[in-house]
């Protein structure tokens, strides 16, 4: 049979609704705007005054309301019918209305079409579609905030959900509670927009160092570099790798291998960051995350930072109080090309350079070499142990052994 | 090969490969071995220069540290030497060494074979005589550029196949 479908469907319908009779004391929001497509089935109360509506009750009334329906409903709704079935629903009518005071849950097959009383007043479309473009839920959020008395217990005859999250069970009487809950909703709804947008941002970013899509990289390695001077994608491995190659000018090592433009630090993130407030909100947060780590150069008080107080890392004392380092210590230095290069002197080395001072000292007066070999040695020993030999020192160590 | 290099220089190579430079002839790479660390790259000489009409040829090795470290040292080199020979202000006559900043000092780790070709291009399009690789070159080309232009062509039209234009003079 055809109507096998809609028939048991309808049947589960009528029989959802009988059971939960006691809602039918609400009025229904779609009735008052004339559209309810459940009809004399819906759950809520069909009348636009306050008393208990009883049509429900009389299956004749029933009847013959939809009687009249059927002959004042518009042609077209019709046409989605076949044509032989009109007489059948006639027939079919006559048989509910003496049917439906016996049982009105086996007579679903019989009943008669429903067609919502909005109907009989034409609408326009937008009318109706404005209407229904409401979600249910928001529907009966306000059916539930209209003035009806609260007569059960402290949730109300049911709990409305919350229609950001869908989760969370609200309290209609509880402006308080309610207001408190959307926002917070809200502002989740937008952290997760917020990192939407930003793995979208991201996804694509290729590094321009290793030219591999950054977040398709191995695990552990999907990080970006963000340069604060400019708009160019790195992954902060390869960029890292970049800024510390020796044996080039710090300005090139400094610059952004793309467009050149310097930048004095690289800032690690998960996801690409390209507007400047993100930037600045960005770094912000880097350097506030280093300055609560101690810095590993100046060691509560018992090292010396080479970057002074341009170290984003903390500088303080033992018993908590922040030392005041003053500016970074740089040592200028001529090359072996005449030209002036400024190296920073690392600390952690000193004393081990001491000693390996003293050996090569010892082992070029040995050779008879001067300090211009020295200072070529320097360049290898920049390379291969990250030091330098103090060129004065050799200098007048030099002219000491001369004078001998 | 490290394998940060090896990735790299697939990718570039690809790149190459598609780009509209070589739909247009202008450049063009090649693999030598399987392991990508030595390549074999052709430019076109540019018109408008004596080296019109002339392809030539070079050897590029790209080392294990590519694309970081400095072209300066032996280990670090991306070693791009010319196999024709030419008749160059920057370009030595003799072993094909070229004087050109990035593959020196200037090197940045996102340039590719493809901006290293077209920037050899350039540089054969506009002479640099006072940061000479071939002394005696840019001698010439600084004091009488007729003959070096016409030393230019012979030297294109002899090793690198262009056709020899006579009555063509140097600006």
């Amino acid at each position: 049979m055809a109507e096998g479908g809609p028939g048991r469907f309808r049947n589960y319908r009528e029989n959802r609704f009988s059971l939960r009779s006691r809602e039918s004391s609400r009025p229904c929001k779609f009735y008052i705007q004339g559209n309810c497509s459940y009809g004399e089935n819906c759950r809520f109360r069909h009348t636009d005054t306050n008393h208990r509506a009883n049509q429900e009750d009389h299956p004749g009334f029933q009847a013959e309301q939809n009687e009249a329906r059927i002959e004042s409903k518009p042609n077209a709704l019709r046409e989605s019918k076949p044509k032989e079935s009109t007489g059948e629903s006639e027939t079919d009518l006559k048989f509910a209305s003496g049917a439906c005071s016996i049982s009105s849950v086996e007579d679903w097959v019989n009943a008669p079409e429903f067609f919502p009383s909005g109907m009989d007043s034409p609408k326009t479309y937008a009318e109706a579609v404005s209407s229904l473009s409401k979600s249910s839920k928001e529907v009966e959020n306000e059916a539930s905030n209209a003035s009806y008395p609260q007569t059960d217990g402290a949730y109300g005859p049911f709990c409305v959900l919350c229609d950001i999250c869908n989760e969370m069970p609200l309290d209609p009487n509880n402006e308080e509670e309610r207001r408190k809950h959307v926002s917070e909703c809200i502002k989740r709804h937008e952290r997760d927009m917020e990192l939407s947008f930003a793995i979208q941002r991201s996804k694509d970013k290729a590094c321009g160092i290793c030219f591999e899509v950054i977040m398709e990289k191995a695990n552990g390695e999907q990080k970006f570099g963000i340069l604060p001077n400019c708009n160019h994608s790195f992954c902060l491995s390869c960029i890292r790798k970049w800024r510390q190659a020796k044996h080039f000018d710090n300005k090139i090592i400094r610059a952004c291998p793309e467009c050149r433009v310097s930048s004095d630090f690289v800032c690690p993130s998960i996801y690409w960051v390209e507007s400047k407030e993100d930037k600045e909100k960005l770094i912000v947060d880097y350097k506030e995350a280093l300055s609560a780590k101690d810095c590993k150069y100046f060691l509560k008080g018992r090292g010396k930072c080479p970057f002074g107080n341009k170290c984003f890392y903390k500088h303080a004392y033992p018993d908590g109080t922040k030392a005041d380092v003053g500016p970074p210590v740089r040592q200028r230095r001529q090359n072996a090309d005449g030209e002036v290069a400024v190296f920073r002197q690392v600390s952690f080395l000193e004393k081990q350079s001491k000693e390996i001072m003293n050996f090569v000292i010892k082992f070029l007066s040995f050779l008879k070499l001067n300090s211009e070999t020295g200072r070529k040695m320097n360049r290898l020993l920049q390379v291969k142990f990250n030091f330098q030999l103090d060129i004065e020192i050799l200098k007048s160590k030099e002219k000491q052994l001369y004078k001998q | 090969m490290a394998n940060i290099a090896a990735q790299r220089i697939k990718r570039e190579f690809k790149e190459v490969i598609r780009s509209e430079e070589v739909a247009k002839c202008a450049i063009n790479v090649e693999l030598v071995n399987d392991s990508f660390t030595e390549l074999k790259g052709e430019i076109a000489g540019p018109p408008d220069t004596p080296y019109e009409g002339g392809n030539f040829v070079l050897e590029i090795k790209v080392p294990e540290t590519y694309p970081f470290n400095p072209p300066k040292l032996y280990l670090n080199k991306i070693h791009v030497r010319f196999i024709t020979k030419i008749w160059h202000p920057n370009i030595s006559s003799v072993t094909g060494a070229i004087c050109l900043d990035i593959l020196k000092d200037q090197w940045a780790a996102a340039m590719t074979l493809r901006t290293v070709l077209l920037s050899l291009q350039a540089l054969l399009a506009a002479a640099e005589p006072d940061d000479p690789q071939d002394a005696v070159v840019a001698k010439q080309f600084r004091e009488c550029r007729d003959i070096f232009w016409q030393t230019a062509r012979h030297w294109t039209h002899v090793y690198a196949g262009g056709k020899f234009l006579l009555n063509r003079w140097y600006k």
